[in-house]
């Protein structure tokens, strides 16, 4: 282990540093919307979205290299499938509910399927498909680590201004909606930073893993704790520590980086099991 | 001039995918009066309340409430909803939850230090200040129910819709219950689903409405257990309709001529 922090201040790793800080940066956003993504129990949307993305990926491949647009990176074809999935579920689930598991299936599948139809179809040099599948955080680059930046930064400051109001529209939109709230556009806006999450998770643990870091250490943090901003605070510092911890692991064993990262997050909420079962013996005990 | 109804349904119909649960509603409860809503399960109590804040829509007929659309005046209406159809797993405490009744204060960020106060006040009314910072997890069925209840009180409402609130809690909670009720009554009207007789009393001296479809007004002296059967069992629904148009000075329906 110690010669990853020895690597960390070598001036010729800055791919370890760059990923290192993306990953710092994007376990505020997973502690922060993870919360919220357990304690209103949409891990499924988020997954859904999460495969979805690699028809955005798939689909900017395409049109970067058919028509020569640099500037169409994967990451802004992966934001924009993350956005839009979320807003057709958000519509779909608020227009009419009973048809909300049905549509989390199909924008899954089908994101999947146009990203793969994409990429068959994409000229020149075959796609490594494999890096957004499983992701591959040390290949961050100064770029990535920017867009990581300002995205990270909206996700924070966006729950911080809105915390009170998500929190309302998650535990009770009816009377959310009652108090004036609108809570339909607090439940896409909060789709939307699930999205976002998303992103920012694709290039870390990939398309398939991602859910597991949204979901994981909000709800260890969750059995330690039983309000919501303590959830988010416990959760974003044991983000940080799967991230690093994970990264510092792969690095040393040369295993890659992604699953290891998930199977830390794993271990931590399996620990956190036995603290539940202390707390609820704890009520049973107290309740006469 | 007289004072605007707080409630005034005309004609009011309303039907789901099966069938009408209202049909053709007309009553009114007058500036400060307080009522209860009894009837059978599935008589169209619940649709009556969400029909009065405005969260559905009659097919049929106009509501007013106070002189105006319920959608409009939401913010003088608190509604205590009837199941525990809350996660109870949801990370919050019991003045999270009660703070919520001051969402319309609430702009970004944090809530004011006369919101929390307002939070704390309707957290003693309902008997709870030493149980604020608790989990809503850890809080017994009945304590829940006060919490939603003290969530309502926090909104300042001159309008109280109260969903079957003792459903889940036990008699000496019950009581106080309808002590805060009691107290309350003066301040602002009541509208209160229940099947329980006694509770009733503490509501209102007056009348009830019978919920069944259709609604009728009994006057609460009348209630003995005759009519209380009537208008519980639905084989006899029809019948206890025709009594009650009868009384109206409706002889369209009666047997005698």
């Amino acid at each position: 282990m110690t010669d990853f922090f020895q690597a960390l201040l070598d001036p010729d790793a800055a791919f370890l540093r760059h990923a290192l800080f993306a990953g710092l940066i994007a376990s505020f956003t997973f502690g922060i919307v993870g919360s919220y993504v357990v304690a209103r129990r949409i891990s499924y949307i988020a997954a859904a979205i999460a495969h979805s993305v690699l028809g955005g990926i798939g689909a900017a491949i395409y049109f970067q290299r058919s028509y020569d647009l640099p500037w169409l990176t994967p990451t802004i074809g992966a934001l924009a499938a993350a956005l839009l999935s979320a807003l057709i579920i958000g519509i779909v689930s608020l227009t009419a509910k009973e048809r909300e598991d049905t549509i989390i299936g199909t924008i899954w599948a089908a994101g999947m399927a146009i990203g793969l139809l994409f990429i068959h179809y994409t000229p020149g040099p075959a796609v490594n498909l494999e890096s957004y599948i499983f992701g591959n955080i040390l290949f961050t680059t100064r770029a990535d680590l920017i867009i990581t930046a300002v995205l990270g930064l909206s996700v924070i400051l966006i729950s911080l201004l809105f915390y009170n109001k998500l929190l309302a529209v998650c535990f009770d939109e009816e009377f959310a909606r009652l108090r004036g709230v609108n809570a339909s556009f607090y439940y896409l806006l909060l789709l939307c930073l699930v999205g976002i999450c998303v992103v920012l998770l694709v290039q870390l643990t990939g398309i398939i893993l991602a859910i597991a870091l949204i979901v994981l250490p909000a709800a260890t943090a969750s059995r330690l704790t039983s309000r919501l901003s303590k959830v988010m605070v416990i959760a974003v510092a044991l983000s940080m520590l799967c991230t690093t911890g994970g990264l510092a692991i792969s690095y040393s064993s040369q295993t890659p980086t992604g699953p290891v990262v998930v199977l830390i997050a794993a271990g931590l909420y399996i620990l956190s099991l036995p603290f539940t079962i202390g707390r609820a013996r704890l009520r049973k005990k107290s309740s006469p | 001039m007289a004072e605007t109804p707080v409630i005034k349904f005309e004609n009011v119909s309303r039907s789901f995918g099966i069938g009408p649960v209202l049909e053709d509603v007309s009553f009114e409860i007058a500036a400060g009066q307080s009522t209860c809503l009894i009837g059978p399960n599935g008589g169209g109590k619940t649709t009556l309340l969400r029909l009065m804040l405005g969260l559905i829509r009659p097919n049929k007929g106009t509501i007013q409430i106070f002189g105006s659309r319920p959608s409009r005046v939401r913010k003088r209406v608190a509604y205590v909803p009837q199941h525990i159809r809350f996660d109870p797993l949801f990370p919050v405490n019991a003045l999270d939850i009660v703070l919520m009744g001051r969402l319309d204060h609430l702009k970004f960020g944090r809530y004011c230090d006369d919101c929390k106060n307002t939070a704390q006040e309707a957290l003693a009314e309902v008997g709870l200040s030493d149980v604020a910072q608790r989990s809503f997890a850890d809080l017994s069925g009945g304590q829940r129910q006060r919490v939603l209840i003290a969530r309502a009180l926090a909104c300042k409402p001159e309008l109280l819709l109260l969903d079957e609130p003792t459903a889940n809690i036990d008699l000496s909670v019950e009581a106080r219950l309808l002590e805060t009720l009691e107290k309350l009554r003066g301040k602002m009207s009541i509208i209160m689903v229940s099947h329980d007789l006694d509770l009733i009393s503490h509501i209102t001296s007056d009348y009830v409405l019978c919920v069944n479809q259709h609604v009728h007004r009994h006057a609460v002296a009348d209630l003995t257990g005759d009519v209380i059967r009537e208008i519980y069992s639905s084989e006899r629904r029809v019948e206890h309709e025709k009594k009650t148009l009868h009384k109206q000075g409706d002889h369209s329906h009666c047997d005698h001529s």
